[in-house]
């Protein structure tokens, strides 16, 4: 299972580089899909709330089968735009630079495992005859909803996390260059002044690597009880706050390159 | 009764030697003295005055010791970058270097922190008829 598991994560990342077009338009085409499912439910919806309040109001045999045959529909209009969306993270993933592949894959089991229940889902609608069976099949997919939102919302963390891991590898890369060309200059200049520039970027880059790790803390706490109260706000903030930090140290670099150049 | 009055009104009241030592006896201060008790006055108030002025001065002086000198005034210090890096502000590798800063500037600031493309969407989670 392992070694399949590595297969796939070295092809994925094949792909990723060799293709990076072509893995672009999945993204695109995932998008494009989950826009269309989404405009679809909307529609549905809204015919499903005539007919519901026709229902309530009238109570008549053709009412009631008008509603049926609408309430069944939007509840299928619903899980095509729920499996539309977790294809959609999987191609975030599958695109963000950075991410972990086992991240990727473990998503990907994820989203197999949605995908199964939504079937089951799907069935049991189809087999509903009454508005009974169809708001207790409803209500099933009421409960599993959080864990979706869950799901969701931790996707979303992994992409601000790969994408600062992304950025933190750049700075750390240009800061290297500089170094670099401060060793170049050492041996006939006396640099103490341009290497404080240096530590300074050091120091900015310490204290993003301390907010990252808050970052991921929040977004995949060990006490998993703490996944029911995920604000994705909160967590988009500590993304804010930790990249502010990385901004800074590329500023003292660029300062510190200025005092050649300008 | 009528005895009695009249003897008031005839006789004086011969004071005894004791009544005559316990009787008080009001004097009138001469004018030589009132002038003297105003100047005595006076200058206690001018003393008290210098006092106050003298012991103020001397405080003052006290906290002048005390207090710090003054920082110095700070001065620029003359430029600290040495000169002879100059000869490299038109190297290419260093422009390069500047470039990837202000590249790596611009994707710090342009990172999309909200994903609004793949925000959960918005559904009625428990759709229901009643």
């Amino acid at each position: 299972m392992l070694l399949i598991r590595s297969l796939a994560s070295l092809v994925l990342i094949a792909l990723v580089v060799l293709f990076p077009s072509s893995v672009r338009a999945d993204y695109q085409q995932a998008f494009s899909n989950y826009s269309a499912q989404y405009s679809q439910y909307r529609t549905v919806y809204s015919q499903f709330t005539v007919a519901r309040s026709a229902y309530q109001t009238y109570r008549t045999l053709a009412a009631q089968n008008t509603a049926i045959t609408s309430f069944r529909k939007v509840l299928q209009t619903r899980n095509a735009l729920v499996s539309a969306y977790y294809d959609l993270l999987q191609e975030k993933l599958n695109t963000t630079p950075s991410v972990d592949p086992l991240d990727i894959s473990a998503f990907g089991e994820i989203n197999n495992n949605t995908k199964l229940w939504l079937k089951e889902n799907n069935d049991k609608i189809a087999g509903s005859a009454s508005i009974e069976d169809l708001n207790s099949v409803s209500s099933e997919f009421a409960q599993r909803y959080p864990q979706m939102l869950i799901d969701s919302k931790q996707t979303i963390g992994r992409v601000l996390l790969a994408q600062g891991t992304y950025l933190d590898n750049r700075l750390s890369y240009v800061t290297l260059e500089v170094k670099n060309f401060l060793t170049v200059l050492a041996q006939d200049n006396d640099v103490t002044i341009l290497e404080r520039g240096i530590l300074q970027a050091q120091t900015k880059h310490d204290l993003y690597t301390q907010k990252h790790d808050q970052e991921r803390q929040y977004f995949f706490p060990t006490d998993t009880y703490r996944l029911d109260n995920l604000d994705l706000l909160q967590g988009q903030q500590i993304a804010i706050a930790a990249n502010q930090y990385l901004s800074e140290s590329a500023n003292y670099l660029l300062e510190l390159i200025k005092n050649v150049t300008d | 009764m009528f005895k009695f009055l009249s003897r008031s009104q005839k006789e004086p009241v011969q004071q005894t030697p004791v009544a005559q030592k316990l009787a008080p006896t009001v004097t009138v201060p001469s004018s030589k003295t009132i002038y003297f008790l105003i100047g005595l006055l006076v200058v206690l108030i001018l003393a008290a005055l210098a006092g106050i002025i003298l012991g103020t001065s001397l405080i003052l002086r006290y906290q002048k010791q005390t207090l710090p000198p003054p920082p110095a005034p700070i001065e620029a210090s003359p430029s600290a970058v040495p000169s002879g890096i100059k000869k490299y502000a038109s190297d290419s590798a260093v422009l390069k270097v500047k470039e990837d800063v202000r590249t790596l500037q611009s994707e710090i600031s342009s990172m999309d922190y909200f994903q609004t493309e793949i925000s959960p969407p918005v559904i009625d989670s428990n759709i229901q008829i009643q």
